[in-house]
């Protein structure tokens, strides 16, 4: 079968990698990084980073320390650290996360609560 | 106490030209025990059984990958330890516990160092390291896939190979993961294995690997890595389940470690069940493929 798009998503220290000819249905968590290029219903959950390939299709809500959109989600995302939607991705749903990053391109329709950063994590960045 | 399971169908009869040679050295070593031989499909396990019943600890399968599935399914007491002398047309088991040949499978039996792996059970058979289905299981069936074979025999391998994988059509596979998830994809292969083969630092979980069927361009790499049983990063789905149900159209035969061994629809679970294998190094040590 064709992909849409060639990118491989997930790296190979990825430990959960769903491709673009998968459907999925039901909740899918890992204690590791997930990333899923495929069509799926159902909630991710996971302890480290999801990764929303170009290709996939998502209704759910994704649970991490950090999300990357880069296809189309309708849910929210709640991350402990960043959310990032990518040039390609388009994200229909509420994010909560300490940071938010929007590609030139990426599209975003909900609302955004962002938790302030604590004074060690500012120092760290060099704000401090 | 070693017991020795020898079969002297493996690897076209190698094991009788070898068996004074192996018993040699295993007396220099001061692991020589009992050795028996296997006369066909089955009697490896009720061999294993017995031995362990007599009191012997250790049983060791001088074969290739079969007859350790045989002796894996005939170890009764999570006490005793397998150990390998791989002399199969397919070693895959004992290349994935570091051991390369028979002489270096002497030196790990003697040095003698456990790591325990979970037991797999798929349907009515208990294997440890790997499940397969699709092309791959197709082209394991015909031609012999040893991993140490030479660069020449792997090219042959590789021309056959191409010719059944340009003509393979992927089949409709469905997985229920864990019970609760319900996974779709056309497959043009699929293997179930214990992670801990790949790391034994990782607790034993099912790894499902299934692979899309590639473009002729993706087909000459995909087919030359698995020829060579490396890992496919390339259009490959990966997962961590403790237990999942594979039903594919149309319904299609297994292989557990490199054996055919029943058809789909199956279910495969990881047990409470331990196996404790002799392996080239400790854990806190295994090299990284």
């Amino acid at each position: 079968m064709a992909k849409k798009k060639t990118e491989v998503f997930g790296g190979a220290g990825t430990d959960t990698v769903i491709g673009s000819s998968v459907k999925l249905k039901g909740n899918l968590s890992s204690d590791g990084d997930i990333s899923v290029d495929a069509k799926m219903v159902g909630n991710i959950k996971s302890g480290g980073e999801v990764s929303i390939g170009p290709n996939a299709q998502i209704t759910g809500e994704i649970v991490a320390t950090s999300v990357t959109v880069a296809g189309q989600l309708e849910g929210g995302i709640k991350a402990l650290d960043s959310a990032t939607i990518m040039a390609t991705g388009q994200v229909r749903g509420d994010i909560d996360a300490t940071r938010l990053e929007i590609a030139m391109g990426g599209v975003f329709i909900g609302t955004s609560k962002m938790k302030a950063p604590e004074a060690t994590e500012l120092a760290d960045r060099g704000a401090l | 106490m070693y017991y020795y399971v020898l079969n002297p169908a493996a690897g076209k009869g190698s094991v009788n030209r070898l068996q004074e040679k192996l018993r040699g050295r295993l007396r220099e070593l001061g692991i020589d025990g009992e050795f028996a031989k296997t006369t066909g499909p089955g009697d490896a396990t009720k061999m294993t059984k017995l031995a362990i019943e007599r009191g012997y600890n250790t049983i060791v399968a001088v074969g290739g990958d079969g007859t350790v599935n045989e002796v894996v399914n005939g170890v009764t007491k999570e006490t005793a330890a397998v150990g390998i002398v791989p002399v199969g047309a397919s070693n895959l088991l004992a290349s994935r516990l570091g051991i390369t040949g028979w002489q270096h499978a002497c030196e790990v039996l003697a040095a003698r160092r456990l790591t325990s792996f979970g037991l797999i059970a798929a349907g009515q058979n208990f294997f440890l390291s790997t499940l397969t289905l699709g092309f791959e299981t197709d082209l394991d069936k015909q031609v012999d896939t040893d991993p140490d074979s030479t660069t020449g025999s792997r090219i042959g391998k590789f021309v056959r190979g191409w010719g059944q994988a340009s003509g393979y059509d992927p089949l409709a596979c469905r997985i229920t993961i864990d019970g609760n998830l319900q996974l779709e994809a056309p497959v043009f292969s699929l293997s179930v294995t214990n992670q801990k083969f790949d790391n034994p630092l990782a607790a034993n979980r099912l790894q499902v690997t299934l692979i899309d069927k590639p473009s002729r361009r993706q087909m000459t790499t995909q087919l030359w890595t698995m020829l060579k049983r490396d890992k496919l990063e390339d259009g490959v789905t990966r997962f961590m389940a403790k237990r999942v149900v594979i039903e594919t159209t149309p319904a299609t035969g297994l292989m557990i470690d490199g054996k055919v061994a029943g058809r789909t629809p199956i279910a495969i679970r990881l047990t409470e069940r331990q196996i404790r294998f002799i392996t080239e190094k400790q854990q806190t040590s295994f090299k990284q493929k």
